[in-house]
């Protein structure tokens, strides 16, 4: 009797509580269609021939999924997220089916999903927040949904529910058939938008890629020439980001570069301070590089700087009036696109002083520079444009217009690319195939190999060393290099070099170092005999020029951060193989304790500070602790 | 679902961090040094072996040590029996000149430009102040400066040192 009882209760009280899991029936069927929905949106916004425009998530300055979707993170093994999603709540949807069938079994599987899922989604929406810089609506709604499961099978008794192995079993397999089933449709919807262009070695093109940046030392004959005559008179009707009707005018006076009389133009409002606007203009360089035939850049200054700008409120950006003035002066000089790339390469030191040395790089007359700094004529270019940005309605930087098509931060210039190909006349399959020329690139992290040498030889203009792999570890107080060490901390410039001097070698001068870590050779460009406050050749960080924090050991400055063993960071490297420059333990070079200098920041050096120009002269050769470290050369 | 979450986890497995080491100085020997002061005498810590001393690292760009020298310079005379000393640690002593134009105390001021002491205690920021007893040992060790609650803190751990 007491048997019947035990067996009936839960039974009676779970068919009260199936109206939850009623409820989760057409929660599930929504995410499994925002999941197809999200997936095709990540396919056409990278693979595709039409960029669809994702209705319910208009772009402003915190909202934009078209970023968030396709950033490095919309991807898992190489699948869209969404896709992953999409196979889980179909198999959620098979689990309810059973369980509303009677097999109650499977409710404590769909909890532990569902928590699971949750606080995945709480990581993602961190990532998107943080790292990324904006959130996704779809993505917000699909964070829901997996709140929502653990919520309502709770509800359903799913925490009084016991669950079997043949339970568990099913559900492994329910899954492994819906994420094949799901990921072979989403391999052959990319296939059928990239046509051959997915034939594309990735690896060939970015190792040409890297190949182009080594050759990337400005040298003086190949300084760029802005082209003769005034900017092409164009015009055209867009709508602006408050929805007006606009007119949106090219002036005689505009920096331009192309063909001025292409049909397709790229009109471009920045601010040579701002971050984004150093990121679009890189991928505009790009464009510029494979559409220069077929297309006209025109730039209009929108610093984000009150003293030019009278509509901006805050003072944020202190020095992007100076820049702006002094590209207008490098304009007067046909010097305005190579001013533009050295200032927004040099973006963290764009003083006065500094202007005027990259007016002086890129081949400027001083004394003519120097006049045009002083007159008001320049001031009142800037304030025209300005004016004319805030007629647009424009609310940040950078803003792009292609034609008539506006285009944010964070677009790409494969995203841009389509646009043009499209204009141009190219039907979907072919401007797919081209656009996808100028893909992200995704720094994916390569393993480092077990026999990796403990050196590596650079050798660049007049320096020819070796160096150290990976930071030196010490052993019975020589230095010593290799993966999986532990870098040596609290090390003093006397102690760093004496361990080097055991190993028959010596500490790096700060030359060698910063060329190293640059990609590029140093120079001192205002003969002070330190290199890292003059002029970036090369990379800012060890592996590009933007900041990414996956990549090496940096901004981990609470309590509970150590400095991490060697080789830990595999995306922490040079194009050369030098690894963790950037980051984990600050390093001790120079040749005399007079020169000795601490670069690369350490494991708890803020953000995108951690990079291989930053050099640390506050304290004597003596200073040690927990974040000194060092490599050697010879 | 399982391999996916298996396999996320693995994708985001921490990198592994060095093991912890144990460098607290409170109840260790406080490192000897030997430095010159600004008048060019030399300063041995060990010559102060039998008197309480109180070691502060202060550098000319540090806000807070405007506010702590001249506390520290103002509780001096109270206790007599204590050794105060402020170690500089600029690497250029025409700054740490600057700063004595601007801020005004009367402590032993002992330069360290090569940063010997600094590395021997291992401070990370400034200031740092260290408290030794009769025997060498360090006592407490104070990172930072707060106007509000001063040196109370300090006092207290010189009285019970004294007794």
């Amino acid at each position: 009797m007491s048997d019947v009882e035990n067996f009936e209760t839960p039974d009676a009280s779970s068919n009260k509580n199936n109206i939850w899991l009623y409820i989760l029936v057409p929660i599930l069927m929504f995410g499994v269609g925002v999941g197809m929905l999200m997936t095709s949106h990540h396919e056409e916004q990278l693979y595709g021939g039409e960029q669809t425009q994702l209705v319910g998530c208009e772009a402003s300055a915190e909202v934009n999924c078209d970023v968030v979707n396709t950033s490095s993170y919309s991807e898992f093994l190489s699948v869209p997220i969404a896709t992953w999603g999409a196979a889980t709540y179909l198999t959620l949807l098979l689990c309810l089916f059973w369980v509303l069938q009677g097999k109650r079994e499977y409710l404590k599987g769909m909890f532990w999903i569902g928590v699971l899922s949750a606080v995945y989604s709480g990581f993602l929406f961190y990532i998107s927040k943080v790292e990324i810089g904006y959130v996704c609506l779809w993505c917000m709604r699909l964070y829901a949904v997996n709140l929502a499961i653990p919520i309502l099978t709770a509800l359903a008794g799913a925490l009084n529910a016991t669950i079997s192995k043949t339970a568990i079993q099913r559900l492994a397999l329910s899954f492994f058939i819906f994420a094949g089933v799901s990921i072979l449709g989403q391999q052959s919807y990319r296939s059928s938008l990239l046509g051959d262009a997915g034939k594309i070695d990735l690896d060939k093109k970015i190792a040409e890629n890297q190949e182009a940046s080594e050759s990337e030392i400005p040298k003086k004959e190949e300084i760029f020439t802005d082209p003769e005559g005034a900017a092409p008179a164009l015009s055209f009707t867009i709508q602006t980001e408050d929805k007006n009707e606009a007119i949106l005018k090219t002036s005689p006076d505009d920096p331009w570069k192309g063909n001025p009389n292409a049909k397709i133009a790229i009109i471009e409002f920045a601010d040579l301070e701002c971050g984004y606007c150093k990121r679009a203009a890189s991928q505009l360089s790009k464009l510029y590089e494979a559409y220069k035939n077929d297309i006209v850049v025109i730039f209009k200054h929108y610093p984000l700087d009150p003293r030019c700008n009278p509509g901006v409120k805050n003072r944020k950006h202190r020095k992007a009036c100076d820049a702006s003035l002094a590209a207008t002066c490098a304009q007067e000089q046909r010097r305005f696109w190579a001013f533009h790339d050295l200032t927004f390469k040099n973006q963290h030191a764009i003083e006065k002083e500094n202007l005027r040395l990259y007016a002086e790089k890129v081949g400027m007359d001083l004394k003519q520079y120097d006049d045009c700094m002083s007159t008001g004529r320049t001031k009142r270019k800037l304030l025209a444009d300005t004016k004319q940005g805030k007629d647009l309605d424009i609310h940040g930087t950078p803003r792009i217009w292609i034609n008539d098509k506006l285009y944010r931060s964070g677009s790409s210039a494969q995203q841009m690319a389509l646009f043009i190909e499209r204009t141009l006349g190219k039907d979907a399959k072919e401007a797919a195939k081209n656009s996808f020329k100028l893909r992200p690139e995704r720094s994916q992290a390569k393993p480092i190999p077990e026999d990796i040498a403990p050196t590596q030889t650079i050798s660049m203009s007049e320096l020819a060393f070796e160096i150290q792999t990976f930071e030196a570890g010490l052993k019975d107080g020589v230095a010593v290099s290799g993966k999986h060490v532990i870098p040596a901390t609290r090390m003093s410039w006397f102690a760093a070099k004496d361990a080097c001097e055991k190993a028959n070698m010596r500490l790096c001068t700060e030359q060698e170092w910063l060329s190293a870590c640059q990609g590029a050779y140093a120079q001192d460009d205002d003969s002070d005999a330190s290199f890292a406050d003059d002029l970036v050749e090369g990379t800012s960080y060890p592996y590009g020029d933007f900041y990414n924090p996956n990549l090496c050991w940096t901004a981990k400055d609470r309590s509970k951060f150590r400095p991490v063993y060697t080789g830990e960071m595999p995306g922490c490297v040079t194009p050369q193989g030098v690894y963790d420059l950037a980051g984990n333990v600050e390093e001790w070079v120079g040749d005399t304790p007079e020169n000795a200098v601490l670069m690369g920041g350490a494991y708890d050096t803020p953000k995108e500070k951690a990079r291989c120009y930053r050099a640390n002269n506050t304290f004597g050769p003596g200073y040690s602790n927990k974040r000194t470290g060092f490599r050697c050369c010879k | 679902m399982l391999f996916l979450l298996f396999a996320s986890f693995l994708s985001l497995a921490a990198p592994e961090m060095i093991p912890e080491e144990d460098v607290e100085l409170t109840g260790r020997s406080a490192p000897d040094f030997s430095l010159k002061t600004l008048d060019g005498n030399e300063f041995r810590l060990s010559d102060h072996r039998g008197q309480v001393v109180v070691l502060s690292f202060w550098a000319s760009w540090c806000g807070p040590c405007r506010f702590e020298l001249p506390e520290l310079s103002r509780i001096k005379p109270l206790y007599p029996n204590t050794k105060f000393i402020a170690v500089n640690v600029d690497r250029e002593r025409s700054e740490a000149e600057r700063f004595l134009k601007r801020v005004q105390f009367d402590l032993p001021i002992v330069w360290d430009n090569q940063a010997m002491a600094l590395g021997e205690y291992s401070v990370v920021s400034m200031p740092t102040m260290f408290l030794i007893d009769k025997n060498g040992t360090v006592q407490y060790v104070k990172v930072g400066y707060s106007r509000q609650k001063k040196l109370a803190e300090l006092e207290s751990k010189i009285k019970e040192l004294q007794q």
